[in-house]
């Protein structure tokens, strides 16, 4: 008898475990990698050219280069920004001169300030927004061969009547 | 000269149905498939997003039209809104020279000239374009108190080195004028 319960103690029993524990919680990473936000604070200035692989905000001033390939850039409220600029998207909420590009869209608030041209496949430029420049509606591979198969005439007479902040997709993004 | 329709009212000012606009964006499109275009006056971002659905690229100058550099021959059309009858008149015939230089041969200039302030309608501010034959006229700063009510000599007067396409007058006072780079003037 001794040795059947030495015998059953010694047997795997692959549930047992489950059983007895409590179940299992994971750590949070100290460092979130997919919501990564820069941000250059309202007392920074930087001279030169910023890059990297993460969403920035911008409150403070910058002057020459801002290349952030994939990724977001807001330039806030108090961000004065005088930098050729390239992004995935473009928030525009204070002042940049210089030229803009995007390849998903530049957005320009009714409080932004740009003067420099802009060009990205979408664009929204509320009412109020100050701007001196050009704007040159590039598509993307993929709006290009959509925008084959609808009427962008259509599509912007249907869009004209939005009333304040007109977004723009310029082939099929509405329809999305 | 024409005499436009009714002007119904809308939340944030007045439509027009504008008797030249459909002309200015078939002219744009017969002179180039990307054509270029100045857009004048206050700024409106449906305006935009508009023409660049259409192809066009689109220069913005807002309110500081004086400050106009840009290189000859370089736009098909001009979109100027109300934005000559709001500068002194003393200025707009060296304007309009400026922007004849501007627009290459065949480029056109789409431009409105408010009735007397005070009317019933507004006719003075943001143009939005709602379709190729209808605008929306929201009210945006403030007019003049001897800011110049343009008569249909004034207009022809301004516009002498012009070919004058459409010259519609709406009901509300408003003229809306469609004009041409002439070809055969030989002055640029």
């Amino acid at each position: 008898m001794w040795e059947k319960k030495e015998a059953d103690r010694d047997r795997f029993d692959p549930q047992a475990s489950f059983r007895s524990e409590a179940p299992r919680t994971v750590a949070a990473p100290a460092f979130p990698t997919k919501t990564a936000h820069a941000n250059i604070g309202q007392s920074l200035f930087i001279k030169g050219e910023v890059s990297g692989s993460e969403d920035l905000t911008v409150e403070g001033r910058v002057e020459g280069r801002i290349d952030l390939k994939d990724h977001n850039l807001t330039i806030g409220p108090n961000g004065r920004v005088h930098a050729e600029i390239h992004a995935k998207n473009i928030t525009i909420v204070g002042e940049v001169t210089g030229n803009v590009l995007a390849d998903e869209k530049v957005d320009l608030t009714d409080s932004g300030r740009l003067v420099g041209d802009i060009r990205a496949p979408r664009i929204a430029v509320s009412d109020g927004a100050q701007f001196k420049g050009s704007v040159d509606m590039v598509q993307s591979g993929t709006e290009r061969s959509e925008k084959a198969s609808a009427s962008s005439h259509q599509k912007a007479v249907a869009m004209a009547g939005h009333p304040q902040n007109v977004q723009m997709a310029q082939a099929g993004k509405a329809a999305q | 000269m024409t005499t436009a329709g009714t002007v119904p009212r809308t939340q944030g000012g007045t439509t027009l149905l504008s008797q030249c606009l459909g002309e200015f964006l078939h002219r744009l499109h017969r002179i180039d498939t990307h054509p270029a275009v100045l857009h004048l006056g206050v700024l409106c971002g449906a305006n935009i997003a508009f023409l660049g659905a259409m192809g066009c690229r689109i220069s913005v100058d807002g309110h500081a039209p004086l400050l106009l550099n840009h290189a000859p021959d370089s736009f098909s059309g001009v979109l100027a809104w109300d934005a000559i009858s709001r500068m002194p008149v003393e200025e707009a015939t060296p304007f309009v020279d400026g922007l004849r230089k501007m627009l290459m041969s065949t480029g056109v200039i789409l431009a409105y000239f408010p009735g007397p302030p005070g009317g019933a309608e507004a006719s003075s501010g943001r143009y939005r374009i709602v379709g190729e034959g209808k605008l929306a006229i929201e009210p945006s700063g403030q007019r003049h108190a001897g800011q110049k009510v343009y008569q249909n000599r004034d207009i022809y007067r301004l516009f002498s080195r012009f070919d004058v396409v459409r010259l519609a007058h709406h009901k509300s006072g408003t003229r809306e004028v469609l004009v041409a780079k002439s070809r055969h003037t030989g002055k640029s």
